[in-house]
């Protein structure tokens, strides 16, 4: 298993993601004054980007918020770490995207949990606002994970390939072919769609 | 406009999307740390529920405990299956239905303790648990803990044949954990022993074995799906019977007269009515004619039509086209050891003897003499019946069986109670009891039959019917209810039309295993046929899918994988997710994601692994393999189900 197919886990910070992004040693932050500022200048120009990716896999604006916030914080936990790549946010991405589709049954799960308690949190995860294409989205979520990471990643994120590789934790090559091959099965979904509506006409 | 281009602007829309401003990361902090001490919170309480309920199951045996309550949220992947989530199919000759209502255990002792184990012996019971259905009906269930019988039935010298576990309203059934097996599943009844290993030894796994009961009732045959009728001419009458069989049909046979030389070998189809290419429901009967070169005089004077269920088959068939022997039937269905269920072996040149199971027997002597044996276990009961392997010359005049079959004993018979049993033997027979050497628990009747097995030349009617006087009584008689199956079910059960047959991880089809622990693929590739008439999904590609799903997943293959992930959302097959993931799927060495079958039907499951849920729906046919002898179970579709679960009819309003 590699880090990318875990679920729930955070990536490791060592290794592939470091050399993979050619990250030069980072300079040593001094104190955590100056690393809450960084990381709080991170968070804030990331923070939007990264809830709309999430938002095209979750479906949900809470559910995105709230693996976003998650990813976050694990980042905020091993900055230290995190804050040496080269692109802390394809850490982040790589942790928001896991998460994203892992989540809908812990989600589940602390719904029932909390409601179980009474708790108003309960509104937290009922009120669901449309997003921009809907249906589209809905389709990419029903892709194969790995698939449906890419293709968000790519058009949602607008990441490069070799970038996407990296938050898969594969090659520029396969990333590619994940998003082909993803926006491929778009296309023969869509297609059998128009058909059964052509056939109830 | 290209998907890829609507992506690109989509993606460009959802950039544009108001998203709310960050909070602030130590308020986010803030929040999950309270979210996560509510988990914690919960956690506790729900731990402290049941710390309480198993106080008071252990304090008071009476209290039910709901099985269909799992005890952790990722207790199985085999949740859906507790609740008896089976879709009422007819896709064959029964129907699956769950038993109305919850299903409970009142009282699960832990009992650590030698006792009688079904089979005779010694064991060592571990447990005891009383189980009560919605209707209020008990039953029990003994868990063993044998190692040595777990192995022996393992290693196949145990009578494993069945398929199905009977446990039920006042029936036995044992489970038996042992080393390698969590736990073996052992259903008993009389002499019968049925045992399927599932994975699981805890409370929880006794308790879905008790909350898995399930009836199996006959269907009319109307519901069936339409067939065509085989062309059979020019087979042999088993071939004929094959193939009318596998076409979903039932068969009748008709004697047709044919010149002894120059004419169609004996034994031969000559065709069938209604023709080959007609469309008949599965379950309607198709007559095949079969030529005989016997002598005129033996066929009947109307043309002979046997019907092939409860009464004649070929084998009884085959006595009247060839050799002179002995035909005869039970009025139940006789059953034996690899032979076809329903079918009696009643030719005297088939060298086993005829195995007597329940109900009335009635039997008549074609050609000559052929002393009947009763034979009788040390302890008394009935173990065959046979008749004698010695064939005698043909007579002129033998009684056809096919329509003249007496309502009642003759007239003026002798009765012989012995083993349980009433003999009518005719007037003029002979009856000789025990004291014969080498057989001192034998019954000989027959004409002028003694000892010495004298062959006679009349023939009659000879009818055994159980005692005590109420034949039809036959589930109280235990002596009665012997190994055998009829389309899968136990004699007894069939006689009455339901069985009860235990499944959710106890009837194995499939076990996908990482590492450790068992696996069985071979099911899948080997019986992937289709079978017109009985298609739950008409559709071999689906099959193919699913048997091919099944292996890429145990094997790991995710190339395989992708690939019919493609094809499956291709075809359309596939609406919701198919994770192809398989390496990150698969659970880690212990654990086990799969699934079991029921016998037939439909069924719903969920499989989580690693924190993701995916849901499937598998669809299973059974049909009966004549070449086997034994019955096969299909995994017709395996389709990742994207609806709410059905809800049974029989449970609606019960929980």
């Amino acid at each position: 298993m590699t880090v990318a197919d875990s679920t729930d886990a955070e990536p490791e910070i060592t290794g592939s993601t470091r050399q993979a992004t050619g990250a030069p040693t980072p300079e040593p932050l001094v104190g955590s004054d100056a690393r809450r500022s960084d990381f709080e200048l991170f968070y804030r120009a990331q923070y939007a980007p990264m809830v709309r990716l999430a938002l095209s896999l979750c479906g949900k604006e809470q559910l995105a918020e709230e693996h976003t916030q998650e990813a976050f914080l694990a980042a905020h936990r091993s900055w230290t770490a995190v804050s040496a790549y080269d692109r802390p946010d394809l850490w982040v991405r790589r942790v928001v995207i896991n998460r994203c589709l892992s989540g809908l049954r812990r989600s589940r799960t602390e719904r029932r949990l909390v409601d179980r308690l009474g708790s108003s949190a309960r509104r937290f995860h009922e009120m669901t606002p449309p997003i921009p294409d809907a249906d589209l989205w809905r389709a990419v979520r029903s892709l194969p994970r790995r698939q449906a990471q890419a293709v968000a990643l790519r058009f949602v994120g607008d990441l490069s390939f070799p970038d996407i590789g990296h938050v898969l934790g594969c090659s520029a090559s396969t990333a590619r072919t994940h998003v082909n091959r993803g926006i491929a099965a778009l296309e023969r979904s869509r297609a059998n769609a128009r058909e059964e509506k052509d056939d109830e006409r | 406009m290209t998907t890829e281009q609507d992506l690109v602007d989509a993606g460009e829309r959802l950039r544009q999307h108001e998203t709310p401003a960050p909070p602030p990361i130590e308020v986010v902090r803030r929040h999950r740390r309270r979210i996560q001490a509510r988990q914690g919170i919960a956690l506790v309480v729900i731990g402290l529920v049941v710390a309480l309920v198993g106080v008071a199951r252990v304090q008071d045996d009476a209290t039910p405990v709901d099985v269909g309550v799992p005890s952790t949220p990722n207790a199985s992947p085999f949740e859906p299956l507790r609740r008896g989530a089976v879709d009422i199919v007819g896709t064959g000759s029964f129907r699956l239905v769950t038993l109305p209502g919850r299903v409970v255990v009142t009282s699960d002792e832990s009992i650590t303790a030698d006792a009688g184990f079904p089979l005779g012996g010694i064991a060592r019971r571990v447990s005891h648990l009383e189980v009560k259905d919605g209707e209020g009906r008990q039953f029990r269930l003994e868990v063993f803990n044998d190692a040595a019988r777990a192995a022996a039935l393992l290693a196949g010298r145990m009578p494993a044949t069945a398929t199905a576990v009977r446990v039920g309203p006042a029936r036995d059934a044992a489970l038996m954990t042992a080393d390698g097996w969590d736990t073996l599943v052992w259903a008993y009844d009389d002499t019968r022993v049925v045992a399927v290993g599932s994975k699981g030894a805890d409370a929880e796994v006794r308790q879905r074995v008790a909350g898995s009961v399930i009836a199996r009732d006959r269907i009319p045959p109307a519901n069936y799906v339409a067939a065509a009728v085989p062309n059979v001419a020019g087979l042999s009458y088993l071939q004929a019977e094959t193939a009318v069989l596998e076409a979903g049909a039932k068969t009748r046979w008709t004697v047709e007269s044919v010149q002894p030389n120059g004419g169609p070998p004996t034994g031969t189809v000559l065709g069938s009515e209604p023709p080959s290419g007609t469309s008949v429901n599965a379950g309607d009967v198709v007559s095949i004619r079969v030529a005989s070169s016997l002598p005129s005089e033996i066929q009947s004077p109307n043309g002979a039509v046997v019907p092939s269920r409860g009464s004649f088959m070929p084998w009884a068939m085959q006595t009247r086209f060839g050799a002179p022997g002995v035909a005869g039937f039970s009025r139940s269905e006789e059953l034996m050891d690899g032979m076809f269920p329903g079918t009696e072996r009643l030719n005297s040149t088939y060298p086993p003897p005829l195995r007597f199971i329940g109900g009335e027997f009635v039997g008549f002597a074609t050609g000559g003499a052929i002393p009947l044996d009763v034979l009788f276990s040390s302890a008394g009961d009935l173990e065959s019946i046979a008749y004698g392997d010695t064939p005698a010359q043909a007579s002129t005049t033998p009684p056809d069986p096919s329509v003249d079959v007496p309502a009642a004993p003759s007239p003026g018979s002798t009765t012989v109670d012995e083993g349980g049993l009433r003999l009518f033997v005719p007037p003029d027979w002979q009856i000789v009891r025990s004291g014969c050497p080498g057989a001192s628990k034998t019954v000989y009747v027959g004409p002028g039959a003694g000892c010495s097995r004298e062959r006679f030349t009349s023939e009659s009617w000879i009818w055994v019917r159980p005692l005590p006087a109420d034949p039809t009584e036959i589930r109280d008689l235990p002596s009665r209810c012997r190994i055998g199956f009829v389309n899968g079910m136990p004699a007894c059960q069939a006689i009455s039309g339901t069985e009860e047959i235990v499944f959710d991880g106890l009837d194995d089809m499939i076990e996908i295993s990482n590492g450790t622990g068992v696996a069985k693929p071979e099911p899948i590739t080997s019986t992937l046929q289709y079978t017109p008439g009985r298609e739950p999904v008409p559709s071999p590609s689906a099959a193919a899918t699913a048997g091919a799903y099944v292996n890429a997943l145990f094997a790991q293959d995710c190339a395989s994988l992708w690939d019919l992930a493609d094809d499956a959302l291709r075809a359309g097959r596939d609406r919701s997710r198919f994770d192809a993931d398989c390496r990150a799927s698969l659970p880690g060495p212990g654990k086990m994601v799969g699934f079991y079958s029921p016998v037939e039907g439909v069924f719903y499951l969920t499989v989580d692994v690693s924190g993701v849920e995916s849901r499937m729906k598998v669809t299973v046919s059974q049909r009966w393999s004549l070449q086997r002898r034994q019955a096969e179970r299909s995994v017709r579709a395996v389709e990742m189900y994207n609806g709410p679960w059905p809800v049974n009819p029989l449970d609606a309003g019960t929980g």
